[in-house]
């Protein structure tokens, strides 16, 4: 079966053609951006932040947890496309600039998101007019912008040659090209040298400075004394490790939705990625698992419970979610691809099944299953005898109970796809396991001050909601949009076919 | 030097939260509603909190009165990414809510819970604007920037003005905040901490006195004396 | 000018330097709010500032305050320093003051009644009208010979205002002067009348006490003077050498009893049996003050009287019936707990012990209240430095005498509606809370008009669906309220006065301090709307109703009036070189009386014992012959005192002794009682509208869900085994009625009791107040005190249960 881009004459030709389908995406993503705007200026720029759930105890909602998460997001990006300029792992290269771009449009949407979260956003300007050098947020600031423009400098170096090709055969976009080339349209084998050295030399600079801007966007948190958890050694490496992991899988994410739409994305590519998502799973499950361990082993009081009230508590869903469907089932999907026993020929798309290990499965989602029915009737049993807090422990366990069914139910979906979607689902469940972790640390500290007020809420409101998704629209858009201005993986016919 | 600071003797204290109401009044700070506080985001400078449990079967109540804390290392100063709150040069935590971008860092950063956030547009129902305070340093604050306590800020200057214009410096107890005025059990005291004979510094290295969270080194200079 | 500053100087001196810094960050994002202040920021707080002296109607204490004005609008309520009472202080309800004058939804003028009652259709009618027709409708009551039909309702009178309603139903011709008394607090004066002689209030030096003993009131949160008790706390615990011993008796852990040095928890209605319990270790150990009771007192031990007839003595009754076994029986309270806080008091002297409604406002809390009182006596705390005044009045002028003609002398000796002072209510003076039956139909004659002031009877008496039943059957109501609450809501007329801020009003001080102190309430801003004082309104329906009603006012306004009561004062200080104003002329004195916000004459001078104990034996009665004679008098035969439902037969009677408290409620249905208080921020039911104190509700339960609203407070245990959870909305049920609201598990609780607080559930009263949290009054059952006749609020039997 051949693939329907190699049938196409030049991969430009993408460019100037707009089917219905592109044309429906952008006017869906229109709308919601459009919603997202009008309850940000209409509603919350005119009444007030009353709008959102936020409240005087938890002063920060999903906004922030929006910018961190998003913050995080963008290293996967930047890493690949390092690793592929820098170790040049030929495999990387041509969706080195597409990580480059999904890493930019990942920090303009966190500085949305913090556009969106302040009470003054005419102000904003005060931070580089008045900026406190002591305050994290503004160190943050400050790394966030040095980051963007970095990656900013890799997106334009390592598309510069594919901007030239088309400023010389889409005449029509002369300008758009010309300003997105800044003039510089020199495509001489000596300049273009001179590119992959710059990339070199920007890649260098990049793993550090992504390093560095995970460990101060978690310093926002970690240096405040105020909050249990977030005061913590571990909150940086911590934040190093989810954005790489969230970062890449979100890559693998839109690679496989790319590849979905008929874009070159080769399978080896993916499943490369595939196995570094992999490897550094566990690497976070440490990380959390540590955090967690030294806390509940000695009984340290503000952060136990704190970590009592996550796992059974009021936001009980999103811990196990995170956990069970955000770490757990990843690892084991993406283990079952590479370790089911007898691969089938290459052709195959769909890898041979287990049957041990679909029943396997099953038996799980069943008991899972079974175990939620079971606390239903549990919750009822049990508030009518006197024991205090059973009802709460009841609700615990069914969200502990679903989150163990859907993890399970995932596992089996994923043995019953493709090998690439399965890797998708995977790196899709991390990318959504993370944003969990995200809420977590952001939000749940919030609900424990340290002084006796009343138990602080956080609901997020409908309006909050979809101002949020107004933002992450606006991502897609973004990338529809790019998607018509120059090619978003690098063709394959500029490099021989490696293997 | 100043070191303006405060003294709660919480055996006075009868959590009668006279003082609550006098900080409203003084300052303009607006009443919540019961929706607002059933959200927690109704405005509060000076709030009683209280802690009511059965310990092994006998009840305990401790109540405190909570002002902002004017850490002597604020760590909402710390945080601030733009300024707008600082310490002035008599150790009182200022906010300015003309430079303030509502960013919320700093309430993230109090460990005392002291600062409110103006979620709404301030308004005022009909013929409860009369009441309104039209001093100049106690205009009710615009919308999305945070608030707190001042120390009665105005009082101090008041104070001062009164002194200037008695050609004299400034005596232990020239400065009366609107909850120490108030407070039918004289329970709050108000002065310079650096003054070693002022009444508040007296009473700050009493036996019975602490402060709260004193174990993060925020070194407040509101002083609780314990009850009884 | 003295106390009255202006601000100029202060902005001149300090300029724009001192508040320029900080003011112009300031100055931004404020416009919609200045712009409905209606004036520009420049002129904000620079000019036209005043203080005005005054005093607080929040409450009756009658503490000084200082209100600052700025071009004529009111801006902040402080105490005023010269005012004994409360020294410059305040409590929360008094600094509220400003969002009561300020309320949105206050009555702008006369009101009319167009459509049918409570439809709240009203016509606005000018001064005029309303006088002349409402006058019209009285004139008739009278020239039917019906005057006695007339029935004034009135609560918090303060000063003059009381006698000068009295005067007004004396000179119209009604016996039926009905104050709220009976719903109030009623039970101390009536048990200080039978043991001491005087009915009303004690004084207490609390100051200079070295052990309170207090049952049943809120010391620090609902007694009164509010503002002189939490002087006192402060005092008591770190203003002095010594600090204090303060144990608080009470159902729930309240405020007081938090802040306590202990808290001793008994079942409602039993303080009396505990006081007793008390009483007999400090008899049997020999700890009491035997030279004041040897001195001072009458019936401890056992006597004779003129016929030679043997009584026993109080002594051997509480000997023989009240050990601490039988106390504890009775209350709760273990034995060991009662013999030391019986051996604490009575060496820890000067020892006081102080009841309010908690012991009081029960089925037995007359006797209840002369028992705690008892304790008093036996450790010599009478009239002592630590101990119990007997509070002084104002030298003021009298009044003269009320002009009568036949038709008022006719009315006015008619008997009372409420059966005061009959077989029935032997000691009660009123019988407000049954106004709604006596009025239609259950009294001796219907009434025919019901004038109310400043109380709201469709709100707070017991079974408050007793009253809006009767109240349809009223032919004629009028009241007098700035605000339409309940009653006004069902009244033909509103005759809406002036706000405590807005009118001139002396206000004789709550009994407390002894010596005589009164303040004076004057106009703090001029009246907002087109309202009037009551005074001058009782004044223009007298000269209306004319002849005689009106030959019995002969001043020009109600201010004249208070100025002819006071000249009495500046004499006495004239004559006596006392008190704290003296003045050459009695307009000076007036200026300075005005200046200063109030007028005193201490200090305190003990060992009056004439003043002090001016019963019939001039000594402290443990054997109250005052009772005695009036049953005497009212010829109570064996049948009347069984229909009494009392227990104790002969000399016990008339002695402090236990009567067994009665709940209303089937058990076996009803297995809770519910207990009601009162917080601080409850303004004495007229809190409601009043935001400032509405958010602060509950902070003795950690303000959990209690802010603007009722909860009722459930033992966790009790909650467990009726499966209610902390918020679950919940019935609280008696026989007559029942309420919905939240529960909050709450662990100061007793097992056996539910806790309500009283302040919210309003269907009227403004925008703040109405439709928020519940009334305890539509649970409670009317079941009234023996012999006083006084409104039992902690005898009702519920059950709860989830809605």
């Amino acid at each position: 079966m051949r693939r329907s881009v190699q049938q196409r004459s030049s991969p430009l030709d993408g460019l100037t053609s707009f089917n219905p389908a592109y044309v429906g995406a952008v006017v869906v993503l229109l709308a919601l951006v459009g919603m997202g705007a009008y309850f940000v200026v209409f509603r919350q720029w005119t009444q007030g932040l009353a709008v959102t759930g936020m409240n005087n105890r938890v002063s920060w909602g999903l906004e922030i947890v929006n910018f961190v998460y998003f913050v995080g997001l963008s290293a996967g990006g930047i890493i690949i496309a390092a690793m592929a300029h820098l170790l040049g792992m030929k495999e990387f290269k041509p969706i080195a600039r597409f990580a480059e771009l999904l890493a930019i449009a990942c920090i303009i949407l966190a500085l949305f998101f913090i556009l969106i979260s302040v009470g003054r956003p005419d102000r904003l300007l005060n931070l580089f007019i008045h900026g406190n050098w002591t305050s994290p947020l503004v160190w943050d600031v400050t790394i966030i912008t040095a980051y963007l423009a970095l990656a900013m400098a890799m997106g334009y170096f390592g598309t510069r040659r594919d901007l030239v090709k088309c400023l010389e055969t889409i005449p029509r976009r002369h300008r758009l090209y010309k300003l997105l080339t800044l003039g510089y349209t020199d495509t001489s084998e000596a300049a273009l040298k001179r590119d992959d050295r710059i990339l070199k030399v920007l890649s260098f600079v990049a793993i550090p400075s992504a390093v560095a801007l995970h460990s101060l966007t978690a310093w926002i948190l970690g240096l405040v004394k105020a909050k249990a958890l977030w005061h913590s050694t571990l909150l940086a490496p911590l934040f190093v490790v989810s954005a790489l992991v969230s970062g890449l899988a979100l890559l693998i994410v839109a690679l496989v939705v790319m590849r979905a739409l008929k874009v070159e994305v080769r399978k080896d590519t993916v499943l490369k990625l595939g196995k570094l998502l992999l490897l550094l799973i566990p690497l976070l499950g440490y990380f959390l698992f540590a955090e967690l361990f030294t806390v509940m082993y000695p009984g340290v009081p503000k952060e136990a419970r704190l970590f009592a009230d996550m796992m059974l508590g009021k936001f009980v869903v999103v811990f196990w979610f995170n956990l069970l469907v955000g770490l757990v089932a990843p690892i084991v999907i993406l283990l079952y691809i590479w370790l089911a026993p007898a691969r089938a020929p290459a052709t195959a798309a769909v890898p041979k099944r287990s049957f041990a290990f679909q029943a396997g499965t099953l038996v799980i989602a069943a008991l899972a299953i079974a175990a939620v029915a079971y606390s239903f009737q549990l919750g009822r049993t049990v508030t009518t005898a006197v024991v205090p807090g059973a009802f709460s422990l009841s609700i615990a366990g069914r969200a502990i109970g679903v989150n163990f069914a859907a993890a399970a139910l995932l596992v089996l979906l994923a043995t019953r796809l493709p090998v690439v979607a399965g890797v998708g689902l995977a790196s899709a469940l991390v990318v959504l396991g993370v944003l969990a972790e995200r809420f977590n640390v952001v939000v749940v500290p919030f609900l424990f001050p340290f002084l006796p007020y009343p138990p602080a809420v956080y609901v997020p409101t409908v309006e909050e909601v979809l101002s949020v998704i107004g933002v992450y629209a606006l991502g897609i858009l973004g990338f529809l949009v790019l998607a018509k201005v120059f090619p978003l993986v690098e063709p394959g016919d500029h490099h021989a076919e490696g293997s | 030097m100043t070191r303006w600071g405060m003294v709660i003797d919480l055996d006075k204290c009868t959590a009668c939260q006279a003082c609550s109401v006098a900080c409203k009044t003084e300052n303009n700070v607006p009443f919540g509603t019961q929706e607002q506080w059933a959200q927690e985001r109704a405005p509060a400078w000076q709030r009683v909190l209280g802690v009511v449990e059965s310990v092994n079967g006998k009840m305990q109540a401790h109540f405190y009165p909570r002002p902002c804390m004017h850490c002597e290392n604020p760590p909402c100063v710390l945080v601030c990414p733009v300024q707008a709150t600082y310490k002035d040069e008599e150790g009182i935590v200022q906010q300015d809510y003309q430079r303030c971008i509502g960013c919320r860092y700093c309430m993230a950063a109090c460990p005392y819970g002291v600062r409110v956030f103006n979620w709404k547009r301030p308004s005022v129902e009909e013929t409860h604007a009369n009441y309104l305070n039209p001093a100049p340093l106690t205009r009710p604050r615009p919308v999305g920037v945070v608030e707190k306590c001042t120390f009665c800020v105005q009082r101090i200057q008041r104070a001062k003005a009164k002194a200037v214009a008695e050609e004299r410096s400034l005596r232990d107890g020239d400065i009366v905040t609107a909850c120490q005025q108030t407070c039918p059990a004289s329970a709050i005291y108000f002065g310079d901490l650096e003054d070693s004979n002022s009444q508040v510094s007296q009473l700050a290295r009493s036996r019975r006195a602490f402060r709260l969270l004193e174990e993060l080194g925020t070194r407040p200079q509101v002083y609780y004396l314990s009850e009884g | 000018m003295g106390i009255r500053v202006t601000r100029r100087t202060f902005v001149k001196a300090t300029g724009a330097a001192a508040a320029g810094v900080v003011a112009l960050h300031l100055l931004g994002g404020t416009k919609p709010i200045f712009r409905l202040l209606g004036r520009s920021e420049a002129q904000a707080g620079a000019e036209g500032e005043r203080l005005v002296p005054s005093v607080c109607l929040q409450c009756p204490a009658g503490c000084g305050i200082l209100v600052t004005t700025v071009n004529g609008r009111a801006v902040k309520i402080e105490g005023n320093p010269l005012h004994p009472i409360n020294e410059g202080k305040l409590c929360p309800k008094g600094q509220s003051g400003l969002q009561f004058l300020y309320d949105p939804d206050r009555i702008r003028g006369p009101l009319k009644r167009v459509g049918p009652r409570g439809a709240e259709q009203w016509q606005q009618v000018s001064w005029e009208q309303a006088i002349a027709e409402v006058g019209d409708r009285l004139r008739q009551l009278r020239e039917n010979g019906e005057a006695h039909k007339l029935v004034f309702l009135s609560g918090r009178n303060r000063g003059q205002m009381g006698g000068f309603i009295g005067r007004f139903l004396k000179a119209y011709g009604s016996p039926n002067d009905v104050g709220h008394s009976s719903i109030c607090a009623d039970g101390s004066p009536q048990a200080h009348y039978l043991t001491q002689g005087f009915k009303s209030y004690a004084g207490y030096d609390w100051f200079n006490t070295n052990y309170v003993l207090c049952f049943g009131g809120g010391f620090i949160e609902a007694w009164r003077p509010t503002t002189l008790l939490l002087r006192a706390h402060g005092h008591l615990r770190r203003g002095r050498p010594v600090r204090a011993k303060i144990v608080q008796v009470d159902t729930r852990f309240s405020i007081s009893a938090a802040k306590a040095d202990e808290w001793v928890s008994v079942k409602p209605g039993t303080d009396g049996a505990l006081a007793l319990g008390i009483a007999h270790v400090i008899i049997k150990e020999g700890l009491y003050d035997k030279q004041f009771v040897q001195e001072h007192t009458f019936g401890f031990e056992a006597w004779s009287d003129d016929k030679g007839e043997k009584h026993e003595g109080w002594k051997d009754l509480v000997l023989q019936k009240y050990s601490p076994e039988w106390a504890s029986e009775v209350t709760g309270v273990p034995v060991e707990t009662i013999v030391r806080i019986a051996r604490e008091f009575a060496t820890t002297r000067p020892a006081i012990a102080a009841g309010e409604r908690g012991a009081s406002m029960q089925t037995n809390g007359v006797y209840n209240r002369m028992a705690i009182h008892a304790l008093n006596a036996l450790v010599g705390s009478i009239d002592v430095p630590g101990g119990v005044l007997v509070q002084k009045g104002p030298p003021l002028s009298a009044d003269p005498s009320v002009v009568q003609d036949e038709i008022s002398k006719t009315g006015a000796g008619q008997p009372r509606i409420d059966y005061a002072g009959t077989k029935r209510y032997p000691m009660a003076g009123k019988v407000y809370q049954n106004i709604a039956e006596f009025a239609t139909g259950q009294g001796p004659y219907e009434a025919k008009a019901l004038l109310i002031y400043y109380t709201n009877p469709l709100f707070s008496v017991p079974d408050v669906a007793r009253f809006h039943r009767a109240i349809e059957k009223i032919p004629f109501i009028v009241t007098f309220s700035p605000f339409m609450d309940e009653t006004s809501h069902m009244a033909d007329y509103i005759l809406p006065d002036d706000t405590y801020l807005e009118r001139w009003q002396d206000d004789v001080i709550y009994p407390s301090l002894g010596y005589p102190v009164v303040g004076l309430r004057q106009p703090v801003v001029t009246p907002l709307y087109d309202t009037m004082t009551t005074g001058d309104v009782l004044m223009r329906l007298a000269k209306n109703i004319g002849g005689t009603v009106n030959d019995s006012f002969p001043w020009e306004s109600w201010l004249d009036y208070l100025k002819f009561k006071y000249k009495g004062v500046w004499e006495y200080s004239q004559k006596t070189g006392k008190g704290s104003i003296q003045a050459a002329t009695f307009d000076d004195w007036w200026a300075e009386f005005r200046r200063r916000g109030v007028w005193a004459d201490p200090p305190y001078t003990f060992g009056e014992w004439a003043r002090v104990l001016p019963t019939d034996s001039k000594r402290f009665e443990f054997f109250s012959q005052k009772l005695e004679h009036t049953f005497e008098k009212l010829k109570m035969t064996e049948t009347d005192i069984a229909a009494l439902k009392l227990e104790a037969r002969h000399d016990e009677l008339f002695m402090p002794h236990y009567e067994p408290i009665r709940y209303a409620g089937d058990p076996q249905v009803y297995p809770l009682l519910l207990n009601t208080y009162k917080l601080m921020t409850h303004a004495e039911g007229r809190g409601a509208n009043v935001p400032w104190l509405q958010e602060l509700h509950g902070v003795h339960v950690g303000h959990k869900g209690t802010r603007w609203s009722t909860w009722v407070e459930v033992h966790p245990d009790t909650a467990a085994e009726l499966g209610i959870h902390n918020g679950d909305e919940v019935w609280v049920e008696s026989q007559v009625g029942r309420i919905k609201t939240v529960a909050l598990l709450f662990p100061g609780a007793r097992r056996d009791v539910v806790n309500i607080p009283f302040e919210n559930g309003h269907t009227s009263y403004g925008r703040w107040a109405k439709e928020r949290g519940a009334n305890p009054n539509w649970v409670l059952v009317n079941e009234a005190d023996i012999l006083g006749g006084l409104a039992a609020f902690f005898s009702t039997r519920v059950r709860i249960y989830k809605a």
